[in-house]
């Protein structure tokens, strides 16, 4: 039973430190308000599960991503929603999709409508990365995370931060 | 400040509380997973009900006691898969302690556990099934000698045939649907050894 309380303790401790950073990476795996609520629910109940078994074996923050991940990657694949061909790498995207005009690109919501369009475009490990990078995790954490190799973290997080400076470039342009 | 710092509170902005589940909400979700599997191993062994009591009656009927052999060897193959669902059903849920596997590992076993499970269809699925169907569609030559095949109907080999081509089709989409998984995982390893 104390074991019990434990698990419980813990997982409401994550859940309140990581619940808005787990919609926000629901977001980036699933389109659809409806299903997108269901992975938001299985995430968490994958969280309370783990804590079960949680012992410190990488940082809280690595493993909450880790399991929260896993499940929407596993969402993912169940729905068949990943077609390979559909989807691009982070070197074959020149620029952020729906671009639109400079003005737009500096507002708030759009920014994340364009993020959230580019995101899902990306292939599962670029997509992964993409997410992290913008949660701010480290490089390190997100090699963590994902078990990409330090190397492999270093080229998406380049490409990613060339990607990101294109609407403040599209905007110093049209001052 | 980096030219993506703006960007990255954009994002982080955007959803900046959220609501969590109450456990027992939790506590309950936890278990469809097996919930599904249990529902989807229930059809299965009901459809094998249905087939051990269909050959069941040619077993007894049947005049031809090639063909009475025949069916009972479907009969035990339908126990035999029946056992082997059971058995297999208990390893569907991975482990517990995987799904805090960094990513790309995770993602690594669930193909390779799908791979292997789709890989082995023909062994456990199809192949138990072959001697019983074999026996059963070539009683008359059993019985009667090769000579007899020559006299069939087309309608007896048309069916022969399907047969033939559902079990074919069966293997060969499981065995397609495995290449296209091991194409992933190799995809992974190219990933994970990309810097090595």
């Amino acid at each position: 039973m104390k074991g019990q309380a434990d698990q419980d303790a813990r997982y409401l401790a994550a859940a309140a430190m990581f619940g808005a950073a787990i919609e926000r990476l629901a977001r980036g795996y699933e389109a659809d308000a409806e299903l997108r609520r269901d992975l938001v629910q299985e995430i968490h109940a994958a969280l309370w599960q783990s804590f079960a078994y949680f012992e410190a074996q990488c940082s809280e923050r690595s493993w909450v991503y880790r399991i929260a991940h896993n499940v929407a990657v596993t969402h993912v694949m169940t729905r068949r929603r990943l077609r390979a061909e559909a989807l691009t790498g982070l070197d074959e995207i020149a620029e952020m999709a729906a671009a639109e005009d400079a003005e737009a690109a500096t507002d708030e919501r759009r920014i994340v409508d364009r993020l959230l369009a580019t995101i899902h475009r990306l292939k599962p490990a670029d997509r992964q990365v993409m997410l992290l990078y913008l949660e701010d995790l480290t490089a390190a954490e997100i090699g963590d995370v994902t078990g990409l190799s330090p190397g492999a973290v270093a080229v998406r997080i380049h490409r990613i931060k060339a990607l990101l400076a294109q609407p403040y470039a599209l905007k110093g342009e049209s001052a | 400040m980096s030219a993506s710092d703006p960007i990255k509170r954009a994002w982080q902005d955007s959803v900046a509380q959220a609501d969590s589940p109450d456990i027992a909400t939790l506590r309950a979700g936890a278990d469809r997973f097996y919930h599904q599997v249990r529902r989807r191993n229930l059809i299965e062994y009901a459809a094998s009900v249905l087939v051990v009591a269909c050959f069941s009656v040619i077993a007894f009927n049947a005049p031809s006691p090639v063909t009475k052999l025949g069916a009972v060897l479907v009969i035990l193959a339908t126990l035999f898969a029946a056992w082997q669902l059971r058995r297999r059903a208990s390893a569907v849920a991975p482990p517990a302690a995987e799904s805090a596997l960094p990513v790309l590992l995770h993602q690594r076993a669930q193909f390779v556990r799908h791979r292997d499970a789709l890989a082995s269809v023909g062994l456990w699925y199809l192949l138990p099934f072959a001697p019983g169907m074999a026996l059963m569609m070539f009683a008359p030559a059993f019985e009667h000698g090769p000579g007899v095949l020559l006299l069939m109907r087309w309608k007896d080999i048309a069916s022969m045939a399907f047969i033939v081509a559902v079990f074919g089709g069966v293997w060969w989409l499981n065995m397609l649907a495995a290449r296209k998984l091991q194409k992933a995982i190799d995809e992974i390893d190219a990933l994970r050894g990309e810097d090595r």
